[in-house]
């Protein structure tokens, strides 16, 4: 059972890496690009939860390709990632776009030096693989009115698979909104999510409320479990 | 004296006049676009085309589908152009209509 434990490990860390190569040929021909920076636009973004608190910048040089840098702060560990990604497919209609991206990413961890006892097998295992490697698949599609996502995402440290992590979203607007507009949209979404080292999935449910106005988006709400989120992303052009 | 004053009306709007139409539009452009779905969407849109030097008066119509601005004169930017431009932005054109102002 032990073995089979190993290999499975050594798979998985094998996946990985096969998964980040292959995403990093991706940023090497055609890399990133955020579901809605146009080219030669940058967005600055925020993702805040009780838990966790991430900041993102994002350049676009094209409309299908991409560069970014976050910086996540979790409970045990801040991750520092630059990422790289690509638009897969776009699909442009009268009244409805849809998109499909993949990202790819690597960084480093750091532990929080007041997040707990420095022995414990998390904060060892932080200290001796510092590296970290992720990627993500991203859906979406949008009418003026209906907002659907889903994305699944993968990070390894040195050591294997880390976390995995999805999350699905569906938002309506109860009215169609023009560019002049604010545009308001109640969001429903699941986060469901396995740390390595808790050997089952967390799944937080949040109705979220969502509105912006030309360049400035922000979003909040509260999980069924009480936790408060917050997001803005802000775009400029170079 | 109202001989001078009325010369000097006279002049006043005729350069009055010729200040307000300093700005020579060549064509209104009408470009039927799909995938544009938001308000980043437009603002993409309309960040590039102000970027250019050619046009001015850019207005997206989400609800049209139209993206519409005026060319102006002695400023090349041919239907080519502005197809390259939109679809560079991540958006398809479907038609483009110029009618002069």
């Amino acid at each position: 059972m032990m073995i089979d434990n190993v290999n499975l490990a050594s798979v998985r860390n094998k996946a990985g890496l096969l998964a980040a190569a292959a995403g990093a040929w991706i940023v090497s021909t055609e890399a990133y690009a955020h579901p809605v920076v146009f080219s030669g636009g940058t967005a600055l973004m925020g993702h805040q939860m009780e838990d966790m608190a991430e900041f993102e910048v994002v350049h676009s040089p094209t409309a299908r390709t991409g560069l970014g840098l976050s910086v996540t702060r979790h409970k045990h560990a801040h991750e520092v990632i630059f990422k790289g990604a690509g638009l897969l497919w776009r699909g442009n209609y009268p009244d409805f776009q849809a998109n499909l991206y993949a990202v790819a990413g690597a960084g480093r961890q750091f532990a929080r030096s007041h997040a707990g006892d420095s022995t414990s097998p998390l904060m060892k295992r932080i200290h001796s693989n510092p590296a970290l490697y992720e990627w993500t698949l991203s859906a979406d599609g949008e009418d003026r009115q209906i907002y659907t996502m889903g994305e699944y995402s993968e990070t390894y440290d040195g050591k294997g698979l880390l976390r995995q992590s999805g999350k699905l979203r569906l938002g309506f607007a109860p009215y169609k909104a023009d560019s002049n507009e604010m545009s308001i949209w109640g969001i429903v979404e699941w986060l469901p999510e396995k740390p390595d080292t808790n050997k089952k999935w967390l799944h937080e449910v949040t109705p979220m409320l969502r509105m912006y106005y030309k360049n400035t988006l922000i979003e909040a709400g509260s999980s069924l479990n009480g936790k408060f989120t917050f997001n803005y992303m802000f775009h400029f052009f170079n | 004296m109202n001989k001078v004053i009325r010369s000097i009306l006279i002049l006043s709007s005729m350069t009055g006049g010729l200040v307000m139409s300093g700005v020579a539009f060549a064509d209104d452009v009408k470009v039927s676009v799909n995938g544009m779905v938001c308000g980043f969407c437009a603002q993409g849109i309309t960040k590039k085309l102000n970027k250019t030097e050619a046009v001015e008066k850019v207005n997206v119509d989400l609800e049209k589908k139209l993206v519409s601005f005026s060319t102006l004169a002695g400023k090349q930017f041919d239907d080519a152009a502005i197809t390259k431009l939109i679809t560079d932005a991540g958006y398809s054109v479907v038609k483009i209509e110029r009618t002069k102002p």
